[in-house]
């Protein structure tokens, strides 16, 4: 598989990774290239006994991660062209978020701590906890403990 | 909640917009890639370095001048020694920006110079800062001095402890601050933009 076929059949995983990471649509761009060019870097360091998968999504994540730490960083004065309070585009289909629910769920999701954040988009991605765990390095078992709280969050969340 | 069915929503939601972003090519990656390279390579004889140095040294004029002439004395046409340091600087950074980026104009330049105005300011503030500690310093030693030796060179070897712990507090603000990573992902953005356009 070529970097660009790779990149291409997850683009839509590395663009909800975006959003969750990234609040204006040009830093999700911005995410969404530097996710891009980690991913290009580290294709030579790929193991074939892992999932390309797992392994294209810890580079992703590792990137959102370290992207949102130095964004924190990032002094309010550096950033003057942008603007001054972060406005969350998503722009999700109407289609597929008729209830609102889906919009809803990003919000909440950046809301919660980025190890939960972590763990609830691996799990909405449908990943097994074998692979949470191994791009985590969580146990098994603590990954389905963690979960379950998380989902119990959110819920208690939606009834409020 | 049915989670079953916000999964099936969830990896439905990028999918729609995935026309949006442009899939960098490996040529394109490559390109970044040598622009990183040369960047990092760049940095080590950063002129930043060379002109933080100039500048230093040539603000710390001022020293020997408040020595001799003291406070009173001291005019705003003195300012010359801070504002020719940094004029002179700038335009040594603007050849040399010519020089290594030939092809952008310098309105990127200058767009990248006016968000170290915060820097240059730092600067100023810790050089003046380690002055204006050091200066009481001297001059209680210098009235409890009982012998008549003049303390003018002393006060040059008092400031050095000062001028260290300006220069630990500057590097510590570049570091924490990220400050080279911003110019990195200035020129970093506009490398994709040229490449993309």
């Amino acid at each position: 598989m070529t970097f660009e076929e790779l990149l291409s059949s997850n683009k839509g995983r590395i663009i909800r990774l975006c959003r969750i990471y990234a609040y204006s649509r040009e830093d999700q761009e911005d995410l969404f290239q530097e996710i891009a060019y980690q991913i290009w870097r580290s294709m030579e360091n790929f193991r074939a006994e892992a999932k390309m998968e797992t392994f294209l999504y810890r580079i992703a994540l590792n990137t959102s991660l370290l992207y949102k730490s130095k964004q924190k960083k990032k002094p309010p004065s550096a950033d003057l062209d942008k603007v001054s309070e972060p406005k969350f585009e998503i722009g999700i289909e109407e289609k597929i978020d008729k209830d609102g629910r889906l919009s809803w769920l990003y919000h909440a999701i950046k809301d919660l701590k980025p190890i939960e954040q972590t763990l609830i988009l691996l799990y909405l991605e449908e990943m097994s906890y074998e692979e949470i765990s191994e791009i985590t390095g969580l146990k098994v078992n603590h990954v389905g403990v963690k979960l379950n709280r998380i989902k119990k969050k959110l819920s208690n969340k939606v009834r409020k | 909640m049915d989670w079953k069915e916000l999964q099936t929503q969830w990896q439905q939601s990028g999918e729609g917009e995935t026309h949006d972003l442009p899939i960098p090519t490996e040529k394109k990656l490559e390109s970044i890639e040598n622009g990183l390279k040369y960047f990092y390579q760049e940095q080590g004889k950063n002129p930043n370095t060379y002109y933080a140095i100039v500048q230093f040294g040539l603000s710390a004029l001022m020293i020997p001048l408040l020595i001799k002439k003291g406070f009173s004395e001291i005019h705003l046409g003195h300012l010359v020694f801070i504002i020719l340091p940094l004029a002179i600087g700038n335009l040594i950074k603007a050849i040399q920006f010519k020089e290594t980026n030939k092809e952008e104009s310098l309105l990127v330049y200058l767009k990248s110079s006016l968000k170290e105005v915060r820097w240059i300011i730092f600067q100023q503030v810790f050089l003046f800062g380690s002055m204006a500690v050091a200066l009481p310093i001297y001059l209680i030693a210098q009235s409890n001095s009982s012998s008549s030796e003049t303390w003018d060179g002393k006060y040059l070897l008092l400031l050095i402890p000062f001028m260290l712990i300006f220069a630990v507090l500057i590097w510590w603000y570049r570091n924490h601050h990220n400050y080279n990573v911003y110019r990195l992902n200035g020129l970093l953005s506009g490398l994709i933009e040229e490449l993309e356009s």
